[in-house]
């Protein structure tokens, strides 16, 4: 990608930076939940002293039924932080 | 042409005249182009 | 043609279509997801993107956030009389923050009260100290065969009523462990609790030594389950799924009647 394209010039790849909008497969729109998603696992993590925690209860109390749903919030990994430091 | 120097993150005038691209307060070699004025038209798909 | 409804909300409905052949059931499927226009945003004016996502990307984000539609108040622009956008083809919608904030679909802010974001929380980007986000995103309406955004149906499908006859049952209790979606029960002999959730898998069949159990699916009746992305209601979604066929129907009709 041209480094110095008209206002590319600070950023890299940026595909996965934020949770997808919507489910590729499906298009249930599965970023409203991310937020607490994400609370609800770390809190999870935290209770039980480890990363290696079960999602499937927190998914089903969320409303993400379909398995094409729920590996686009299991899968995900936020690198909006990263990136911003390289701005 | 103005520019951004990565490294001081000051803004930079490049001169022609020298052959190559260099940032005069700090002497970092990368420089950015900083986003125009113009107002950009998106397709969103 | 029949339709039993089985469970209806404003975002998914289950029904039963029954009397008709599987030639309409799957137009009136592809109607749902291809020819029913809602509103999505389609084109986006930055003025100002300082933050971690390029144009591009962003705009897609802005696209594929449903908006609430009425059909009633706006046409598509292809059929809309004005030459460059007009109130009645399209919708301004404006988003202007700074950071440090996570943008959500909530902050954007519509000049038409009517159309807004179907959820509030959303997130677009999220914007660190000193970054900046100003833009105005342009609406339109669209069908689903031109771009996802526009497909009001999400997760849309059909599958033929499943039928099960028992008879001659032994009472082994193999069918019972083997279905997978535990609608088979074991009473004096084994009676089936949710026919409709039949998924036709066949290995209660394959299960039963005796042959008791068999099972078919109607071929003239069909379970649909839809489901809606907020920017109208389910049962709206099916109406007009049904007039985009008729009008369709019409279309051929007239355009036949001068052929002899």
């Amino acid at each position: 990608m041209a480094g110095l394209e008209q206002g590319r010039s600070d950023k890299s790849h940026t595909g996965d930076a934020m949770i997808p909008i919507r489910c590729f497969t499906c298009g249930k729109v599965i970023s409203s939940v991310w937020d607490e998603y994400k609370k609800r696992a770390e809190e999870k993590k935290k209770e039980l002293g480890t990363d290696d925690i079960e999602v499937g209860d927190i998914l089903d109390d969320l409303g993400i039924e379909r398995y094409c749903c729920r590996r686009m919030l299991m899968s995900h990994v936020e690198l909006v932080d990263v990136l911003a430091q390289y701005t | 042409m103005v520019y951004k120097c990565t490294g001081c993150k000051r803004v930079v005038e490049i001169n022609s005249e020298y052959g190559g691209v260099r940032c005069p307060y700090c002497g970092h070699r990368v420089l950015l182009k900083e986003r125009g004025t113009i107002i950009k038209r998106v397709k969103a798909e | 043609m029949n339709v039993d409804v089985i469970e209806l909300s404003e975002s998914r409905a289950q029904f039963v279509l029954s009397g008709v052949s599987s030639a309409f059931a799957n137009a009136l499927r592809r109607s749902m997801m291809a020819e029913v226009p809602s509103l999505a945003i389609d084109d986006v004016n930055i003025y100002e993107n300082t933050s971690v996502l390029y144009d591009e990307v962003l705009a897609l984000r802005l696209g594929l956030i449903p908006l609430r539609t009425d059909l009633d108040l706006y046409v598509l622009r292809s059929e809309c009389k004005c030459e460059d956008g007009c109130p009645r083809c399209q919708v301004s919608l404006t988003l202007s923050v700074e950071g440090p904030k996570t943008v959500y679909s909530g902050d954007l802010q519509s000049s038409d009260p009517k159309v807004v974001p179907t959820e509030t929380d959303i997130p677009i980007v999220k914007l660190k100290k000193d970054q900046k986000l100003v833009l105005e995103a342009i609406a339109r309406l669209g069908k689903g065969k031109d771009h996802a955004k526009w497909q009001p149906a999400v997760a849309c499908g059909y599958k033929n009523l499943p039928k099960i006859v028992i008879s001659g049952c032994d009472r082994c209790g193999a069918c019972v462990d083997v279905c997978p979606k535990n609608i088979l029960k074991l009473n004096e002999t084994v009676v089936v609790k949710d026919e409709i959730k039949c998924s036709l898998c066949h290995l209660c069949e394959k299960a039963c030594e005796s042959g008791a159990i068999k099972i078919s699916a109607d071929p003239a009746s069909f379970v649909f389950s839809v489901e809606a992305d907020g920017s109208m209601p389910c049962m709206e979604m099916v109406l007009r799924a049904a007039d985009e066929i008729k009008k369709k129907a019409k279309a051929l009709t007239k355009s036949l009647s001068g052929v002899t």
